[in-house]
C-alpha cells in the first residue's frame, strides 16, 4: 500500500487504466446498456478506492473492491431510478439508434431477457457468465457464499433460457 | 448454441457498441474523506475532451473510424510526409480511387447541415471537393457503404426503426454533370435484420450481404433483378468483430468477382483461446457451409487483455489478389498519465499462403492506423490514422495513402477534423 497521495493516485490510475473497460461493461449490463449511468457508477468505485487507499490491507484486493463497489453503484442506480418511476410504467430500454444498429436481433433477445431477472440472478449471471469469474470473484463481489452463487447464477440462468423459449 | 454461448454472444456486442470512456480525474482533496463522493460535478467537467480508449476491444473501436471497401490498384507513388489539409493537390495518378462515399453525422462538414441520421456524403480525394451530398431518408439511417471497382457505383445500406428492415440503395454518380448523383432503391427483399457485412463485386452485378442471428448467413444478391443468388450459413459459435457497423466482418470480394472474403472470430478448438480468421469463400462452388466450404487464409491469436494490451488483428482487409491480409494493430494506453500508446499502432501484411506475417507496412507513433484499401502487394495502402489529442480536443483524422513506411494525406474529408463519420465503423467509406 503507497504511503504517500502521488503514489496512490498513480496506482489506482493505473488500476483504473488496467480494470475501467471490464468494470464499465459489468454495469452497462446492469444498468440497461446505458453507458452514461455506467461511467458515473464506475468513476464512483474507483473515488472510493483512492479515499480508501491507505486502509486496503492488501492492494491485490483492489480490483474485487472495485468490483464490489461497482456493484453496489449499480443497485443504488436501479432503486433510484425504479423510485422515480413506477416499475409497471418502466419504458422498455431506450437503446441509442447507434446501439440499435451495432446490435443484433439475437443479442438484444438476450439482454432483454437478462434485463428481465431478478436483481441477484441477473448479477450472479452477469458475472459468472458474461464476465467468466470464478465462483469465488463472484462470491466476493456479491459478498455472498460460493452455494450460493453456483445457485444463484443456475436459477438465473434456467430463468433466462425460459424467458427466451417464451419470447419466440 | 447454449444459452451460455448466447450469453457471451450478446455481451461482446454490448462491449462492441462501447467506444469510449472518459479517464479516471482524480480530485486533490478527496483522498481521506469518508462520506458520499463529492466531487462528481468537478471531475466531469473538461471530461469531453479527455477521451481515453477503453480496454483492448473498446480502445480499437474508439478510434477505428473506418474500414473499407475497396477497389482498383493503385499506381500512385508516395511521398514522405503528411500533407497539411487544403494543400496543393498530391501526385497520385493512377489507379488511386478518386471518388469515394462516406457516410457522415455532426457538423463542420462542407454541406454544414446538421443531422442526428448519417447522411452520404460524395468527395473526391483528390480535391477535397464534395460533389453532394445525400441526406438520410424519412424514417431511416445510412448503415453501411460499399463501392464497385468502376470510380462511380456504390451501394448503401439503409436501416428503417420503424419497420426494423435492412434496404440497399444504388448510388450512381457522375462527376461534372448538373446531377452529380442518382439514389435508385434495389429490388432486393428487405432485410428483417440488421446487416453485419456488406459489399458489391467489382463489376457491380451482384451484392453480398452477411447478418448474424442464430446463426450466421451470407447471401448474394443480383443488384439488377433483386434475386437471391446463394446463402451459406454456419452454427458455429463466434465473436461478434471488435469494430462494428455494417460491415463488422469485413466482407470483401476478391478481383476475381466471384471469391469472398470475410472474417471469422471465435475459439481455438478444444481452447478458450480467442482467435482472429480471415476465410475466402468461392461462391461459384457448390456447399451452403460457410465454413465447412470456405478456405482459411489468415488466422491470428489474439492477446489476452494484459499489457501490453496488443490487438494484432483489429481489422483487416484482404488484397484484391487474396493472396496477403493486411492487419492492423493497436494497443491503447498503458495509463492514462501517459501521452500515448505503449504500443505503437502499426500494419502488418500477412501471408494467406502461410498465415505469416510478412513485413510491417507502417508503424505510427500514436493512435490506431486502419486499413481501408490496399494494392495486391499489400505495399501501398490507403489508411485512416487516428491520433488522439487528449486535453488539447477530439481525436486527429489523417487519411492517405501509405507506401514506404510513410502516409501522405490526401485532401478529404477526414483530414484534420473532429470525428465525423457516422458509425466509427467499418463500412463508413468507400472508394
Amino acid at each position: 500500500v503507497p504511503g504517500d497521495d502521488t503514489a496512490a493516485e498513480g496506482q489506482v490510475t493505473e488500476l483504473y487504466a488496467a480494470h475501467a473497460a471490464g468494470l464499465v461493461r459489468l454495469a452497462m449490463l446492469m444498468l440497461d446498456g446505458d453507458q452514461g449511468a455506467a461511467e458515473d457508477v464506475v468513476q464512483d468505485a474507483f473515488f472510493g478506492l483512492y479515499r480508501r487507499w491507505s486502509a486496503l490491507n492488501d492492494p491485490r484486493s483492489a480490483v474485487s473492491y472495485a468490483r464490489s463497489s461497482v456493484l453496489n453503484g449499480c443497485r443504488d442506480a436501479l432503486r433510484r431510478k425504479s423510485r422515480r418511476i413506477p416499475a409497471a410504467l418502466l419504458e422498455p430500454h431506450a437503446e441509442s439508434a447507434e446501439a440499435r444498429a451495432l446490435l443484433g436481433e439475437e443479442h438484444r433477445e438476450v439482454l432483454a431477457a437478462l434485463r428481465r431477472l431478478p436483481g441477484r440472478q441477473r448479477e450472479a449471471v452477469v458475472l459468472r457468465h458474461c464476465l467468466g469469474l470464478t465462483e469465488e470473484e463472484v462470491a466476493q463481489a456479491m459478498k455472498v457464499s460460493k452455494g450460493t452463487v453456483k445457485s444463484t447464477a443456475h436459477r438465473g440462468l434456467a430463468a433466462l433460457a425460459r424467458i427466451l423459449k417464451e419470447d419466440q | 448454441v447454449s444459452i451460455d454461448d448466447r450469453i457471451r454472444a450478446a455481451t461482446e456486442a454490448t462491449a462492441a457498441t462501447v467506444r469510449e470512456i472518459r479517464p479516471l480525474a482524480l480530485p486533490d482533496d478527496l483522498r481521506g474523506t469518508e462520506g458520499p463522493v463529492r466531487a462528481r460535478r468537478r471531475l466531469s467537467r473538461g471530461w469531453g475532451n479527455w477521451l481515453i480508449p477503453l480496454a483492448a476491444a473498446a480502445a480499437v473501436i474508439a478510434v477505428a473510424a473506418t474500414l473499407v471497401a475497396v477497389r482498383n490498384l493503385p499506381g500512385g507513388t508516395s511521398v514522405t510526409s503528411v500533407r497539411p489539409p487544403g494543400a496543393s493537390e498530391p501526385a497520385f495518378a493512377d489507379g488511386v480511387p478518386r471518388y469515394y462515399v462516406a457516410l457522415v453525422s455532426g457538423g463542420g462538414t462542407p454541406d454544414g447541415v446538421q443531422s442526428a441520421a448519417p447522411r452520404a456524403v460524395v468527395g473526391d480525394d483528390r480535391t477535397g471537393r464534395t460533389l453532394a451530398v445525400v441526406p438520410a431518408l424519412p424514417g431511416q439511417s445510412f448503415t453501411g457503404v460499399t463501392a464497385a471497382a468502376d470510380d462511380r457505383t456504390f451501394v448503401l445500406s439503409s436501416y428503417g426503426s420503424a419497420e426494423r428492415e435492412t434496404t440497399w440503395y444504388l448510388l450512381r454518380i457522375s462527376p461534372g454533370a448538373a446531377s452529380p448523383v442518382r439514389l435508385t432503391r434495389l429490388p432486393i427483399k428487405p432485410l428483417a435484420a440488421q446487416a453485419s457485412g456488406l459489399a458489391l463485386s467489382p463489376d457491380g452485378s451482384e451484392l453480398a450481404v452477411m447478418f448474424p442471428g442464430s446463426s450466421l448467413q451470407l447471401r448474394t444478391y443480383s443488384v439488377s433483378s433483386g434475386a437471391l443468388l446463394g446463402t451459406w450459413h454456419t452454427d458455429t459459435v463466434y465473436w461478434m468483430p471488435r469494430i462494428p457497423g455494417a460491415n463488422a466482418f469485413g466482407l470483401s470480394w476478391l478481383a476475381d468477382g466471384r471469391r469472398i472474403s470475410f472474417r471469422f472470430d471465435a475459439y481455438a478448438e478444444n481452447s478458450t483461446e480467442h482467435l482472429v480468421t480471415v476465410r475466402v469463400l468461392d461462391v461459384t462452388a457448390a456447399g451452403h457451409d460457410l465454413l465447412a466450404d470456405s478456405r482459411l487464409a489468415v488466422q491470428v491469436p489474439l492477446s489476452a487483455p494484459k499489457a501490453p494490451y496488443t490487438q494484432p488483428c483489429d481489422t483487416s482487409l484482404v488484397t484484391p489478389d487474396g493472396r496477403s491480409v493486411v492487419c492492423s494493430t493497436s494497443g491503447v494506453p498503458a495509463s492514462v498519465n501517459q501521452a500515448c500508446v505503449t504500443t505503437p499502432p502499426s500494419l502488418v501484411s500477412y501471408s494467406a499462403a502461410t498465415g505469416k506475417p510478412l513485413r510491417v507496412i507502417y508503424q505510427g507513433w500514436c493512435g490506431l492506423i486502419v486499413p481501408l484499401w490496399t494494392d495486391p502487394s499489400a505495399r501501398q495502402v490507403i489508411g485512416l490514422l487516428s491520433i488522439p489529442q487528449y486535453d488539447k480536443g477530439p481525436n486527429h483524422y489523417v487519411f492517405g495513402v501509405i507506401a514506404g513506411g510513410h502516409l501522405t494525406s490526401l485532401p478529404a474529408l477526414l483530414d484534420g477534423a473532429a470525428p465525423q463519420v457516422a458509425f466509427l465503423g467499418t463500412s463508413d467509406i468507400a472508394f
